[in-house]
């Protein structure tokens, strides 16, 4: 799993870059906001993303505000780093868009820990955008017939849209995928059929 | 090495604040990198290389007396220093932080020798 790291400071840049690579991540790095931004833009982008708060040119609340605005996003789980640990900041990170936010400098057990949080959330998504998108397929393929259709009561020919009287089997054949297959049922048989002196099978 | 001749002439105590408690966390710094001695020593490393950069930024805020500048340099210096679990020398920058955010200058100026020496025995303390 890609993961990017934004964080000015070189020297928890490195612990956090030893850090997640000794945990499998695959690891990106960025120096400040505007590096950050521009790899959360490219095709591939990393899902998971580690912000710091205050960074140059473009800070960590920023980044997850402009990532959650833009229309047709991907799935990205945001963790914000901060200093800073007061309500205030708590709640204007996570009204930012962020997904979470870990106190610097960070509690080993309690980053993997987030990032376990994360990943179970990306999962999920992607799980859920893999259904709506089966769905929504089946319903491509799915034609349906539905309201009320004008019959004759004598011959069964329905009156579609342009005024015209179809057969219903080429009505419906037009209407659905449904296709059919002639026969005879055993009371025509009886009744028509035979009297006329024909011969065929019925269908049973 | 880039320390100064005032630093090598500081005998042991200058690993620890007044009060005596240690400069820094080494257990939890250690900690925090799995117990990785080379990672550390790595780190400790890229924070004595850093640091002047950082503190020249910080003292260059104040000689302009721009505020938020100061506010932006002692942020970068505390998220430094944190790194360490050097609690006592991030409550003094944590405290010109403050003072840029509410543009006390004046105040900045003040503490600013404190933190200069804080961090110059957090270096000599972090080398021992």
């Amino acid at each position: 799993m890609k993961i990017l790291i934004a964080e000015d400071d070189p020297i928890s840049r490195r612990l956090l870059q030893v850090t997640l690579t000794k945990w499998g991540y695959e690891v990106i790095l960025a120096s400040d906001g505007v590096e950050a931004w521009e790899f959360l833009q490219q095709d591939e982008a990393p899902q998971l993303a580690i912000l710091d708060w205050m960074m140059p040119r473009l800070d960590g609340p920023t980044i997850c505000q402009k990532l959650r605005e833009r229309r047709g996003s991907g799935a990205v789980y945001l963790i914000l780093l901060t200093a800073k640990s007061t309500k205030e900041d708590v709640v204007q990170g996570l009204g930012s868009g962020a997904d979470d936010y870990i106190t610097k400098p960070f509690d080993r057990d309690e980053l993997q820990a987030r990032l376990q949080v994360g990943l179970r959330i990306l999962e999920l998504q992607q799980k859920l955008a893999d259904r709506v998108r089966e769905l929504e397929e089946s319903l491509l393929r799915i034609k349906t017939l539905q309201g009320l259709l004008p019959i004759c009561a004598w011959c069964k020919k329905i009156r579609n849209d342009q005024n015209y009287w179809q057969r219903v089997e080429d009505y419906i054949a037009d209407y659905t995928d449904a296709r059919f297959s002639h026969g005879i049922c055993p009371d025509c048989l009886k009744n028509v059929v035979e009297p006329a002196g024909c011969h065929a099978d019925p269908i049973v | 090495m880039m320390l100064g001749s005032d630093l090598s002439t500081q005998d042991d105590y200058s690993a620890k604040t007044p009060d005596g408690s240690p400069l820094w966390d080494r257990a939890g710094a250690l900690q925090r990198v799995e117990g990785d001695e080379a990672l550390l020593a790595e780190l400790v490393q890229m924070f004595l290389e850093d640091c002047p950069r950082l503190m020249h930024e910080l003292q260059e805020s104040l000689s302009h007396k721009d505020a938020r500048q100061l506010q932006y340099s002692a942020h970068a210096l505390k998220g430094a220093v944190g790194n360490f679990g050097a609690e006592k020398v991030v409550a003094s920058i944590h405290r010109m932080e403050l003072l840029g955010k509410s543009g006390r200058i004046g105040e900045a100026e003040t503490l600013f020798p404190v933190l200069k020496e804080e961090i110059l025995n957090l270096q000599a303390a972090l080398v021992v």
